[in-house]
């Protein structure tokens, strides 16, 4: 273009026009005016040969922008951002009532949509921490007739998968059982996991110290077994020091060697335990020994992690080819069971994220309540307005300034608000963490962030920007000389307000209704869980787990009797009215189940025996925990090791297995290692051993004196004051018994409880606060929209009472409108909550989630409330002096 | 408006001015300062009424085949201003003397 020979310096010239698109519209014209008589005049003259001259030009072309840019600045300049404020602020100093109204609206939605988000974010939206996380899958064995799609695995199962399976790159076994460490000082109680070498790669665990175990030192041959700590017991037992390394711990009497020290993020979190604490201090390989690779015996849980490009689905399909061929192979010994495969964010987030997702659904319920408050309240104040802002533009204010004005107003509102709103927000997530720390997985990693901190503010400004742009927009209408005409305060009652607000109001009504109807669904449900329990008495009962080491007591016979003295010497502590012991006490996590036969029944297709829980109990176990004795009798003493097997049966098992028949006599027969045949002597009541909500099950109850296989049991202690009173003498008494035993887990069932149906909690508080909030935010709303349109009825109201009309008249009329548009929301309302029951379905309990009694509850709150907003103007309305209404026209 | 001090490439490009420079680019080349600097300070200037602006004769500017050009003069208000600036820099001046000179803090200039 420099050889044009043209001398006019078109390059430059089109930079400028570029430039000028920069420039405030009303001042372009001059501008590039002024720009381009320089460029042209410096321009002439300048040809090829002043390559020099026009390169200098252009450079000073191109500081035009520079000039735009202030001039742009000066436009938005500080005074006129001044001036705007300056409006702004006065809001605040002449209408204080509105604006703390629409400051504490928007905070309150900003601030529960912010910290139920944050909660969502860091359960649902962020990754688990480990590598590739979405590869990571949990592989279960899935029995199909019973229904049990996550079943843990047999090793027999896991070797096989890990063998012919091309989906994953490879697949871990893990166990979460306790153990007992002892060595340098006091005995402690530990978690502990037993993982399989492959566990490492699968997760992508790089130690923070020293190295994981190796395939070799998984090998049940390699002797000592190599061990892995968490940070935290790293940090709290050792000090944090690397001599940790190499060093030889004694766990549950076995020696075992620290080899590496996991990173502090490291994070797993076990669907099925044996370990209450879940605190999995250390981690040694697996060893799968050659005896335990049966099919029988399932108690593994699987971790894999999907090959590149795999899906979950592919996987699913691979597994379900594979449990086939092993079914062909195995014959009756696998007869309806499948594999499973579950994302592993699935498998930990699991029921919470239903939950978690109803609740942020609430949550931006109360979110539109509060803009379409902040809506209204904006729409109100800018009719009133109309006078004011007639006048500015007569006077040659033009529409972007009034725009702009009104929009500093309603952002500045929605800022202040959005502050308010985080400070609420923080609270609310320390609030909501500690309310449900233990409850929800991954609670304990929600926190504020600064994305979270971003969502808010973006939120506010939103707020203030959408809904202060339409009233800007519609008052700075061209025409809107006409309204200084037509006395500018009935100009706002236009139609199409008028039809925005009664919108707004059967909308507020609609969506407060589903929120209070949910929460006094699960209210209802909470209630029917409390009431009815897990089938014990749980009012003063301690229980406190103890486990003997195989070491100092290698034979059933020492365990049986260490158990035994222990009860006895429990039972003989100050305050304990009853004691006893079971092995997997309700509530605590992990049970025992197996399939049995009934002798006198037909022999069931494989896959299909009936199974039961099996429990075993000192004799006095169900005195001591309430549960009623249906027929029959409990153990005795007289039940001893060499006498008749009998079993006690749960009152579910007698009705399902031998309805209308009389269960007492009949004869059993378990595979336990041997074949057990035993005789049912008492059938006893239900217990729900993972918590009300859990269906209740077959149970058969053997008396550990006859037969026995674990190491360990919960004693449980009736006491006649606070049970935790009588925890030291217990922890006496089992010193008495053996001082090396360490006392592990003790709780009352009140707590257990009470944590059992603690997820079911947290979802009622949550949901209860906001749709408080909701119900609060739509009475504001219905308030405001009452009160305004009674104000813009002044004269009509004025009127009728100078004809007559008596002010309960005029109240009446007002409150029956008013009703109209509620009533229009509480159907709405209704009809939607009916659509979403369907949603809480798996949530309730014992309860039709059409539930008529929570939705009608909720129906007569809500109209209360919205009666109680729309009566305070309607009052108003009814005190109406004509003369002076009419005098002021 | 109360009056501001000027800074000093405003001082700059006013003095260029009441010397007699009139137009945007021709103020550039006097004070070396950039087109992005000059302007703003012209704009400044003319909104406190230190200098005002008037379009050149269409008649001249067509005759030399361009369009017009737009020239810059002091006002009253814009002498008294350069004046009181003038004094003050010549006051900073004796202050920096010693800096210049050498004989102020290490290092000086």
């Amino acid at each position: 273009m420099i050889h044009e020979p043209d001398s006019r310096p078109r390059l430059a010239l089109l930079l400028l026009r570029l430039i000028s698109y920069l420039v405030p519209a009303s001042r372009r014209r001059e501008w590039r005016a002024e720009w381009s008589g320089e460029i042209v005049h410096r321009g002439q003259g300048a040809t090829r040969r002043h390559m020099r001259k026009r390169i200098g030009l252009l450079r000073r072309t191109a500081g035009a922008i520079v000039h735009a840019l202030w001039l742009r600045k000066q436009e938005w300049s500080i005074d006129l951002m001044g001036q705007d404020l300056k409006y702004a602020f006065r809001i605040f100093r002449r209408r204080p009532l509105f604006a703390g109204i629409i400051v504490a609206t928007i905070g309150l939605g900003v601030g529960t949509t912010t910290s139920m988000f944050s909660v969502v974010n860091g359960i649902l939206l962020r990754p688990l921490p480990f590598a590739s996380p979405e590869e990571l899958v949990m592989v279960w064995e899935h029995n199909l007739p019973r229904n049990r799609p996550t079943n843990v695995v047999s090793p027999a199962n896991f070797i096989a998968w890990g063998e012919r399976n091309n989906v994953f790159t490879g697949l871990g076994a893990l166990t979460a059982i306790s153990g007992t460490l002892t060595g340098d000082g006091e005995p402690e109680r530990i978690g502990l996991v037993m993982a399989t070498a492959e566990v490492w790669p699968v997760m992508g665990v790089t130690p923070a110290i020293g190295r994981t175990f190796t395939p070799e030192e998984d090998l049940p041959s390699a002797g000592r077994r190599a061990a892995l700590l968490s940070y935290g017991f790293w940090q709290r037992r050792f000090g944090g020091s690397r001599d940790v390394l190499g060093r030889v711990l004694t766990v549950n009497d076995e020696t075992i060697e620290v080899v590496g020290v996991l990173p502090e993020a490291f994070r797993f979190r076990f669907p099925y335990t044996f370990d209450a604490t879940e605190s999995m201090d250390v981690w040694m390989a697996h060893q799968l020994p050659a005896e335990a690779r049966s099919i029988y015996g399932r108690w593994l849980q699987v971790v894999g992690r999907l090959r590149q490009g795999v899906s979950v689905e592919q996987a699913q399909a691979h597994m379900e080819s594979i449990a086939a061929r092993i079914r062909e192979e195995r014959g009756d010994a696998m007869a309806g069971w499948s594999a499973n495969v579950v994302p592993l964010h699935q498998q930990v987030v699991g029921e919470t994220e239903r939950a978690l997702w109803i609740v942020f659904a609430a949550v931006v319920g109360v979110l539109l309540i509060a803009c379409a408050n902040v809506a209204h309240l904006l729409l109100a104040r800018s009719t009133e307005r109309i006078p004011e802002i007639a006048a500015r533009t007569a006077m040659g204010a033009t529409r972007t300034r009034i725009v702009r004005q009104l929009l500093t107003e309603s952002v500045m509102l929605g800022l202040v608000g959005g502050v308010v709103g985080m400070a609420l927000a923080f609270g609310a997530v320390r609030l909501t963490v500690l309310l449900g720390a233990d409850t929800v997985p991954r609670l304990d990693e929600v926190g504020i962030d600064l994305g979270i901190l971003g969502f808010a503010a973006g939120l506010s400004l939103l707020t203030g920007i959408v809904f202060g742009l339409v009233p800007a927009l519609q008052l700075s209408r061209p025409n809107l000389g006409d309204a200084l005409k037509e006395g500018g305060m009935r100009a706002g009652t236009s139609r199409g307000h008028a039809r925005l607000r009664t919108g707004l109001v059967v909308g507020e009504v609609a969506l407060s209704l589903v929120l209070l109807a949910g929460a006094g669904l699960l209210i209802r449900s909470f209630v029917n869980l409390v009431e009815t329990g897990i089938g014990v008495d749980a009012e003063n009962v301690l229980v406190a787990n103890v486990q003997l080491p195989d070491s100092r007591y290698p034979e059933e016979e020492n365990k049986i009797r260490a158990f035994e003295d222990l009860v006895s010497r429990v039972s003989n502590i100050p305050g304990v009215m009853e004691a006893s012991a079971i092995t997997f006490a309700p509530l605590t996590g992990a049970g025992s189940a197996t399939d049995f036969r009934a002798f006198d029944k037909p022999e069931p297709q494989p896959g299909e025996e009936p199974v039961a829980d099996i429990r075993w109990v000192h004799r006095d176990y169900h005195r001591a925990m309430g549960i009623p004795l249906r027929a029959g009798r409990s153990f005795s003493e007289a039940d001893g090791a060499d006498g008749q097997l009998v079993v006690l049966i749960s009152e579910w098992m007698a009705e399902n297995i031998w309805p209308n028949e009389n269960p007492l006599g009949k004869t059993i027969l378990m595979e336990w290692g041997d074949t057990l045949v035993a005789q049912v002597v008492g059938v006893v009541g239900d217990v729900r051993h993972g918590g009300p909500n859990m269906e209740s099950r077959a149970k058969i109850y053997w008396h550990h004196v006859q037969f026995s296989t674990f190491d360990f049991m919960t004693l449980v202690a009736r006491t006649d004051r606070d049970p935790m009173e009588v925890l030291p003498s217990i922890r006496q008494a089992v010193r008495d018994v053996d001082p090396l035993l360490p006392v592990y887990q003790a709780e009352t069932v009140d707590d257990l409880l009470a944590e059992a149906i603690a997820p079911q909690r947290f979802t009622l508080v949550m949901l209860g606060v906001f749709s408080i909030v909701a119900l609060v935010l739509a009475a504001i709303g219905i308030y405001g929209v009452i009160s305004y349109s009674v104000s813009q009825q002044v004269r009509e109201l004025g009127i009728r009472v100078a004809l007559g009309a008596t002010g309960r008249q005029i109240v009446g009329s007002v409150v029956r409108r008013a009703f109209l548009w509620i009533g229009g929301g509480l159907l709405i309302g209704t009809g939607v909550t009916l659509l979403a029951s369907s949603l809480v379905e798996s949530m309730v309990f014992e309860i039709e989630p059409t539930d008529p009694v929570a939705i009608s509850l909720a129906a007569i709150v809500l109209a209360l409330s919205a009666l109680l907003a729309s009566y305070l103007p309607a009052r108003r309305a009814g005190r109406v002096d004509p003369a002076r209404t009419l005098r002021t026209e | 408006m109360p009056r501001k001090t000027l800074g000093n490439t405003t001082v700059a490009v006013l003095n260029a001015i009441a010397g007699g420079v009139q137009y945007g680019f021709d103020i550039m080349d006097a004070t070396s300062l950039a087109s992005g600097t000059v302007y703003p300070a012209l704009g400044r200037l003319e909104r406190q009424g230190l200098v005002e602006s008037r379009w050149e004769d269409h008649a001249r500017a067509a005759a030399e085949k361009r369009p017009p050009r737009k020239y810059y003069r002091i006002t009253g208000a814009g002498t008294i201003a350069l004046t009181e600036s003038a004094r003050r820099i010549a006051e900073l001046g004796r202050a920096l003397r010693p800096l210049v000179d050498g004989k102020g803090p290490k290092g000086g200039v």
